[in-house]
């Protein structure tokens, strides 16, 4: 059983409602996708990649438009998206972009395995999953700063001086 | 301009764009008229990498990947995006739905037909 049929098992069991997008995939290990809709305008949509996460959003009718953003929030795994999906649906609730992000939840939300990190990187996959699991306190800036530059993206400190907000040089 | 706002020029200009023939076309059509869209009004670059990457996170919105192509027939194909369903006719017709069941975008294709009337 893969992680997306797991998360229905546990949306069934939890009562909660959905819809699933069964139209057949164009091609191999495309995404799956589901919709939970609470009366009236409430919804909250899935995206499960087969490789990746569960991507997760929520909306009411008249927001503005989502505009082929990414998710809002990303979970590696059925129980723990299972889990917000329940916060969610009791309290109508809103899912937030600017959650802060473990860097494996990163990594999910850019579309890359660990394997392709690890390409990208030069590094054997288990030097990858050694970094995810750490404590990204416990991680040198490098490390961090080399990590987040082979998802495409650029790390930067920021300090906090009362109301000052200044970046710092690494 | 804020994404809602380049997203209503976006339906805008493809309502407003002469109809396309086929589906190869109704989908460059709609590819491009958003890349000149966010090329105006994002102001951020595209970049071939986010717009390559099933969830850019650049703020610039990006066509459809095929990864997202789902359901398509052999009238329409069919592409999944955040919040939207968007279909492509093989007349040329497009239609993008919201999930909330708005219809935002129905352009017939050059033959006057729309994608539920395929």
């Amino acid at each position: 059983m893969n992680e997306f049929s797991k998360l229905q098992d546990a949306l069934t069991q939890a009562d909660i409602p959905f819809e699933v997008d069964r139209g057949a995939p164009a091609v191999e290990g495309a995404p799956e996708f589901l919709v939970i809709r609470k009366a009236p305008d409430y919804l909250i949509e899935v995206e499960w990649r087969t490789r990746g996460g569960f991507g997760i959003s929520s909306s009411r009718r008249g927001d503005p438009p989502a505009g082929f953003d990414a998710p809002d929030e990303m979970y590696r795994g059925a129980t723990a998206a299972a889990l917000r999906i329940a916060e969610l649906w009791t309290a109508e609730g809103r899912t937030d972009a600017s959650k802060k992000l473990a860097v494996a939840e990163l990594r999910l939300l850019r579309g890359m395995t660990q394997k392709s990190l690890a390409e990208i990187l030069n590094v054997d996959v288990s030097v990858v999953t050694k970094r995810e699991a750490s404590e990204p306190s416990s991680m040198r800036v490098d490390t961090l700063k080399n990590l987040v530059e082979a998802m495409g993206g650029e790390l930067e400190l920021a300090v906090r001086i009362g109301n000052t907000r200044r970046l710092l040089q690494i | 301009m804020e994404k809602s706002q380049r997203l209503r020029v976006f339906f805008d200009r493809l309502n407003e764009a002469p109809p396309a023939s086929t589906q190869a076309e109704a989908r460059t059509l709609s590819d491009s008229l958003l890349v000149s869209v966010e090329d105006e009004h994002s102001g951020i670059p595209n970049d071939s990498k986010s717009a390559n990457t099933p969830a850019a996170l650049d703020g610039r919105m990006y066509p459809p990947l095929d990864d997202y192509e789902k359901g398509s027939t052999h009238t329409y194909r069919r592409f999944r995006a955040r919040g939207h369903v968007v279909y492509y006719g093989m007349n040329g017709a497009i239609r993008i739905d919201s999930l909330h069941g708005d219809v935002l975008v129905d352009k017939p294709g050059a033959d006057g037909r729309r994608i539920d009337e395929l």
